[in-house]
């Protein structure tokens, strides 16, 4: 009989894992230890945690953390069904739903008094977020709801370099480029033709293994993302939330479809289309297929430094160690975007903010991790690990650990088994911050050991611009800083406060920009496939007329009335 | 006669309860959820509370009358689509009657499995076949090549032939699988009709012609009217896994279309009374077929 009854739980909880019901978190042991769900996208392991950083964080604060995950469709319901996980952050373009509604679904506690009691690092590390949200992130309640994380305090003197750009850009095979003769580049039309060459040189040597290769490939399951966001930053403009793109020379914001820079990105791709240059499957591939064309070397282009500086160590760890993407000091575009890091005293803003949720049966103890991953021993363990483990002192200085860079070395997936950099979105502070004991929270990006990890490939072109400039280049990122300062080369990286302080707009507005998005997501590759000029101009033509049947001049009149209204709270509202 | 009639009250009531269960699940499962149909009138937002949920009357079956374009474009596919199947519907009769002329019964059962199995197969496994068979590395493609050829076959992005395409993978994936009623409608047909045709000097063609497929008929028309009752329901999972931009115009579906407008853009309600649209103009074309059926055929299914 008690077989029997095992087996009926078994096969019930089996029964409802298998059907997607959630099974609630265990309560706490009998050793006090709470077991706490928490939100996460970027956790490739998703469940119950057992690496280096999440057992560090049992034995310190007697918490386990039960990583939870999904697209918009999950959040959406579990926010429906009222079982959000009991650590949340706001994120509209991931999870379908505003900071605003998460408040008005009555689903977050007020965080005020948890913080005064629980929260001393909260309280004292970048404490202006804290009033911005209560200004800007309660709904007009002027509670706390969110803790804005990833703060950054740039250092005048000595600004954070990037290891090649910071985010987003448009980086090219530097091996194919090399192997050309590095040509010089002045217009994107130059671009278009260096790209074309490098086409040309890697189809006839066969660089693939017989594999189709492309100058420019794409992945469809981010819509427009890679025809437009490196482009339009590089053209001197920066993307803020709900499609909104902000001009850092004039301030001018509009929605993307309204603007040239926009339109020119797509005219880039248009005219690559029309070269030959973009991979067909571009528009029908996932955005793991774009990878696995990178590393099987069928691509020569990617969009941003995250997927360079991973794609690199891929293809070391493939034996293709004289492969790599870098950044081209010039490749036509005006401006390069993150030469330095940008300045964060509100973080990210309501983007990525912890919040907790009344499922939360222990509130207290999540403040307690919350306010550990504020804190610098926290930002520490989060970016890297433990200390004796991970990283230790060495003649004063920061470093890892041998088993540590040989890890890192030879297990690619080395953030899943150690933890180190996985939770990053639960840190109050970015992984360049400077601390008190004089290293960055992620002592991996100090400069010693951003040259110390330099790749081959990395090497190369450090070595090609010393030679060329006559500089020293300890890696990638300060060949172009060393541009920068020379002025030869432009990059924006200033801070614009206003961007954090705009209000959410209206339910009406983010519907109808979500219902433009889903229809620009296939006028946008109808443009960039349009066979010449002419067609591209009819095509843009027919989108404009579309997106105002579909009210856009509605929901950009909005949305530039809110950011006119951030631009004069920023006036008044002091970071400092 | 009393307790005649005594005995037909209790047979009834015996059969009664014996359906009561099927009633309730029924009521259950598709009629109290017509319940959430009120949303449509709603500003129903995910996680909204309810006290906060304001009524807005017409307000989301005149925003999908604004944006009728795209609703027509959707609407264009899903009637292309499902003509196309109309069409072609007499295909798996046709497959189930060839099957039943092999004599061998060894590879009667072998074909009928055969092609049975890719039922079973999700779409999501018939996607990644696809790719793998037609991306420019594909063995298609790589065929193509070997023969010299420099043109990349790409079904998948191709615009011009995507309701073809999709037919066919349907098709591929459902033909042994629908042709199992037809199967089993054939081996209901009385030996006896077949004798008398072969003893009247029938050969098989002028018998499948004079004796099978009449005895099929009723079967088709059941099935036929079915499918026209859905003709707006051509499947959701099949245009999700193969919806991309360049084929976005052909293969977004009304299923896929209330999918975007609720799930990937939040707009619930509105995705709610293009739901009621559906189900209007589905009980409409079953109810029109159903009098056309008893108009023509002298019988029909209701």
């Amino acid at each position: 009989m008690r077989n029997l009854k095992k087996s009926m739980i078994a096969a019930l909880t089996t029964t409802m894992l298998m059907s997607g019901i959630s099974v609630p978190a265990m309560a706490a042991d009998d050793d006090g230890t709470v077991t706490l769900t928490i939100w996460n996208n970027e956790v490739m392991a998703p469940g119950l945690q057992d690496n280096d950083v999440a057992k560090v964080i049992e034995e310190r604060l007697g918490i386990k953390m039960d990583i939870i995950s999904g697209d918009s469709q999950k959040f959406s319901v579990l926010l429906a069904g009222g079982d959000l996980p009991d650590i949340v952050y706001s994120n509209y373009a991931q999870q379908g739903v505003d900071s605003a509604s998460l408040i008005s679904s009555g689903q977050l506690i007020p965080l005020d008094d948890l913080i005064e009691e629980y929260g001393p690092n909260i309280k004292a590390n970048f404490p202006v977020r804290l009033e911005f949200s209560k200004k800007y992130a309660s709904n007009g309640q002027d509670k706390i709801y969110y803790i804005p994380v990833l703060c950054y305090e740039e250092d005048p003197e000595h600004p954070d370099i990037s290891y090649t750009i910071e985010n987003v850009g448009l980086e090219v095979r530097w091996d194919v480029y090399r192997a050309i003769g590095c040509p010089e580049i002045e217009t994107t039309d130059d671009f278009l033709e260096v790209l074309k060459e490098m086409q040309d040189y890697a189809r006839e040597n066969d660089l693939a293994d017989g594999k189709q290769i492309y100058a420019i490939s794409g992945w469809s399951d981010w819509g427009l993302w890679p025809w437009w966001l490196a482009n339009a930053r590089e053209l001197g403009w920066l993307d803020l939330n709900n499609n909104v793109i902000v001009n850092r020379e004039t301030l001018e914001t509009d929605i993307i479809y309204n603007t040239d820079a926009f339109w020119d990105s797509l005219a880039f791709y248009n005219k690559a289309y029309n070269m030959g240059l973009v991979d067909p499957e571009a528009f029908t591939m996932k955005n793991d297929q774009f990878w696995e064309k990178c590393h099987n070397g069928q691509v020569l282009m990617t969009y941003a430094s995250w997927q360079s500086e991973n794609m690199n160590k891929t293809l070391v760890a493939n034996g293709h160690a004289d492969w790599g993407f870098e950044k081209l000091p010039h490749d036509g575009y005006p401006f390069i975007s993150g030469v330095n890091s940008t300045n964060a005293p509100l973080g990210q803003g309501i983007e990525y903010a912890t919040a907790i949720t009344t499922s939360c049966e222990y509130p207290e103890k999540a403040m307690e991790l919350i306010d550990f991953c504020n804190s610098e021993e926290g930002a520490r363990l989060l970016y890297s690990g433990e200390e004796g483990v991970h990283w230790q002192y060495e003649d004063g200085k920061l470093v890892p650990t041998e088993e540590m860079k040989e890890k890192i070395k030879t297990d690619s997936s080395y953030t899943t088994s150690t933890g180190v950099t996985l939770y990053n979105k639960l840190s109050g502070m970015r992984d360049i911050q400077v601390m008190s004991d004089g290293a960055p929270a992620n002592i991996f990006l100090s400069n010693e050991e951003k040259a110390n990890n330099m790749l081959d490939i990395d090497k190369d072109y450090c070595e090609y611009y010393s030679e060329k400039l006559g500089g020293e280049y300890l890696y990638p990122g300060m060949v172009l800083n060393d541009l920068k300062e020379k002025g030869e080369l432009a990059s924006q990286s200033e801070y614009l406060l206003f961007t954090s302080l705009v209000q959410n707009p209206s339910d009406e507005t983010l519907n109808i920009i979500d219902q433009c998005n889903q229809y620009m997501n296939v006028q946008g590759v109808k443009a960039i496939m349009a066979a010449d000029e002419d067609e591209f101009a009819a095509v843009r033509e027919e989108a404009m007329e579309q997106l105002d049947a579909m009210n856009l001049p509605q929901a950009t009149e909005e949305m530039k009335q809110l950011y006119d209204e951030a631009k004069a709270a920023a006036e008044e509202f002091s970071v400092n | 006669m009393k307790s005649k009639k005594r005995k037909v009250d209790k047979e009834g009531k015996r059969l009664l309860l014996m359906a009561l269960p099927f009633v309730i699940l029924v009521i259950a499962f598709s009629y109290v959820p017509l319940f959430g149909w009120s949303y449509a009138f709603t500003n129903y937002r995910a996680g909204m509370p309810r006290e906060s949920i304001e009524f807005v009357g017409l307000k989301q079956f005149i925003a999908i009358w604004n944006n009728r374009r795209e609703l027509f474009r959707v609407l264009r596919n899903t009637f292309a689509l499902s003509l196309i199947g109309l069409v072609f519907s007499p295909l798996p009769m046709a497959f189930a009657i060839m099957l039943n002329e092999i004599k061998s019964q060894k590879i009667r059962k072998f074909v009928q499995t055969f092609t049975t199995l890719p039922n079973f197969i999700s779409w999501i496994v018939v996607f990644t076949l696809a790719f793998a068979m037609f991306s420019s590395d594909g063995m298609v493609n790589n065929v193509l090549r070997h023969f010299g050829s420099s043109s990349i076959v790409n079904p998948i992005g191709d615009s011009k032939h995507a309701w073809m395409f999709q037919w066919g993978l349907a098709t591929w994936k459902t033909l042994g699988w629908n042709a199992i009623i037809y199967m089993a409608s054939i081996a209901g047909i009385d030996q006896e009709l077949y004798d008398a045709a072969h003893v009247d000097g029938a050969n098989r063609w002028q018998s499948i012609l004079h004796v099978t497929i009449p005895g099929l008929y009723p079967t088709f028309f059941v099935l036929l009217l079915l499918q026209i009752s859905n003709i707006l329901s051509n499947g959701f999972d099949q245009y999700f896994i193969f919806y991309n931009p360049l084929t976005a115009d052909k293969i977004e579906v009304l299923d896929y279309y209330v999918y975007k407008i609720g799930v990937l853009t939040n707009n619930y309600p509105q995705s709610i009374a293009l739901g009621m649209f559906k189900t209007v103009v589905s009980v409409t074309l079953l109810f029109g077929a159903n009098a056309l059926s008893k108009k023509v055929r002298g019988n029909s299914i209701i």
